[in-house]
């Protein structure tokens, strides 16, 4: 017997009774044959233990010798399930056949899934991990996951990171796109206006202002201007030619900024009661079936489905779950002030959302502007706010210098 | 004090000098107890006597008596023996 039980089970393992007097005569001298015993118990005469299923031929033979009695009263382990092995041979075939099918099969990628796309779109990705060899029904043995991360770095340049995970059957390729800044605008340009308003103030750092207090302006117009005219008297008469800069300066418009809201007096809302019928169906290359059919009994309901899709070298195997939900149309009536207050918040919310970097908020009001008899409270937020309207506009320097 | 045999003693010396097991150097027996349930023992020269309250194991140089109650062999081999059981008494006999 060694300490693995396990070896010891594949081998057979065996309880002998040995009768006679003074046993410990067998039990030395099967020790020095080399034979170990294990788990040896005396009840009077008659010594019980454990061997090994190879170590009986010798313990006969040395009982034999001495004169002892020698009896096998149990047997445990694998040889001596033969039997079973050779009526029973295709069950212990076909779960080794199981077991091997299971392995073959689950050595291959059988689904992908791809996340932390946004701007980069994943069929993009996905075409470009299997120019890698990453793709469904790839085997697994041959995937080098750092030569597919760096292909798919290499092919596509939007992402800053990419990741492969194969557990299982899955594959799942983790990506981070790059966050580039705006393009800043280099070489001469106008500061042009990106919103229209009234100049409150104007500031040049570079280039001549086209704009002055007062002046109301619209989206485009040029408010700093990059063609530098010389100006001045020029001795022989020549005037040299403009100069072309990089505009630069801040000019500060007042600018409004809207915001809409609206809520009804009287709103229908429709209240699911909580009953529901459900049905199950399955459909396969071969056909569709029905396995339970929902019972729609209510008067007024909606339906919602689930689907479950698998796609297998057969075909596209789907498992849908289609559930109606009974619901109640609730009338519900609001207080005119209430209905205020809700479309009054909804509006200052919008507004909020426009007003994005501004210098200062001159003022917020918010106005009614649906009619008395109106069934919809509808209110208009305004909001007269400072400033920086500026925005560069290359200059085609073609164009400007003849 | 008497004298203690000539080879027993060199051998202890070198033992001692160069630091060897004295189990190895000296033929002596290692034992393990844990509790009192449960015995060890490493380099015996086979079974004596076997009993459900005594156990005496050959040894190189005399005898080790084992008494207790329900002793049990769990496992033995060519130069281990593990044994079971309470242990109420362990005697070297020479």
């Amino acid at each position: 017997m060694s300490g693995n039980r396990w070896l010891d089970y594949l081998g057979g393992i065996i309880t002998v009774r040995i009768h006679g007097p003074y046993p410990e005569k067998i039990i030395n001298m099967a020790l020095s044959r080399g034979l170990f015993l294990a788990d040896i118990k005396r009840d009077g005469q008659d010594i019980f233990f454990t061997m090994r299923r190879t170590g009986y031929k010798p313990l006969e033979s040395i009982a034999e010798k001495c004169g002892y009695e020698i009896e096998v009263v149990k047997r445990k382990g694998l040889p001596f399930y033969r039997r079973t092995f050779r009526q029973r041979w295709m069950l212990f075939l076909g779960a080794l056949l199981f077991v091997l099918v299971l392995y073959i099969l689950s050595s291959f990628v059988w689904f992908l899934e791809i996340k932390g796309a946004n701007t980069v779109k994943a069929e993009t990705i996905a075409r470009s991990a299997a120019s890698c060899g990453l793709k469904r029904w790839a085997f697994k043995g041959s995937l080098d996951k750092t030569r597919i991360e760096e292909g798919i770095l290499r092919e596509i340049p939007e992402l800053s990171y990419v990741q492969v995970d194969i557990k299982g059957v899955k594959a799942t390729l983790k990506v981070v796109e790059k966050v580039l800044p705006g393009e800043p605008v280099t070489g001469p340009c106008n500061m042009v206006a990106k919103r229209g308003g009234i100049v409150e103030e104007v500031m040049v750092l570079d280039g001549t202002a086209a704009v002055q207090k007062g002046d109301t302006v619209g989206v485009g117009n040029i408010l700093i201007s990059g063609t530098i005219i010389p100006t001045g008297e020029f001795p022989d008469g020549q005037v040299p030619p403009p100069r072309l800069v990089k505009a630069q300066g801040v000019v500060k418009a007042r600018v409004w900024y809207e915001g809409y809201g609206e809520h009804p007096l009287v709103e229908e809302k429709s209240v699911l009661t909580g009953n529901k019928s459900e049905g199950l169906r399955l459909e396969t290359p071969w056909g569709k079936w029905d396995i339970k059919r929902p019972k729609n009994a209510f008067a007024s309901f909606e339906t919602r489905k689930t689907n479950r899709s698998v796609n297998t070298p057969w075909g596209l195997i789907t498992y849908s779950r289609e559930t109606i939900l009974e619901k109640q149309t609730h009338i519900e009536e609001y207080d005119r002030e209430v209905a205020l207050e809700i479309a009054r918040k909804e509006a200052l919310a919008n507004l909020r959302k426009e007003i994005k970097e501004v210098d200062q908020i001159l003022s917020t009001k918010t106005r009614l502007i649906s009619s008395a008899g109106d069934n919809m409270i509808r209110i208009k937020a305004e909001a007269e706010v400072i400033e920086d309207i500026c925005r560069p506009q290359p200059l085609n320097v073609e164009e400007e210098l003849p | 004090m008497p004298k203690k045999p000539r080879p027993d003693r060199l051998e202890r010396l070198l033992g001692d000098m160069l630091e060897l097991p004295k189990d190895l150097v000296l033929d002596l027996p290692r034992l393990v107890i844990i509790g009192q349930r449960e015995l060890h023992l490493e380099n015996h020269k086979g079974i004596i006597e076997y009993g459900d309250c005594c156990i005496k194991i050959n040894l190189a140089r005399g005898l080790l008596e084992i008494e207790g109650e329900e002793l049990e062999i769990k496992l033995i081999m060519q130069d281990e023996i593990s044994i079971t059981g309470v242990i109420n008494c362990l005697r070297f006999v020479n």
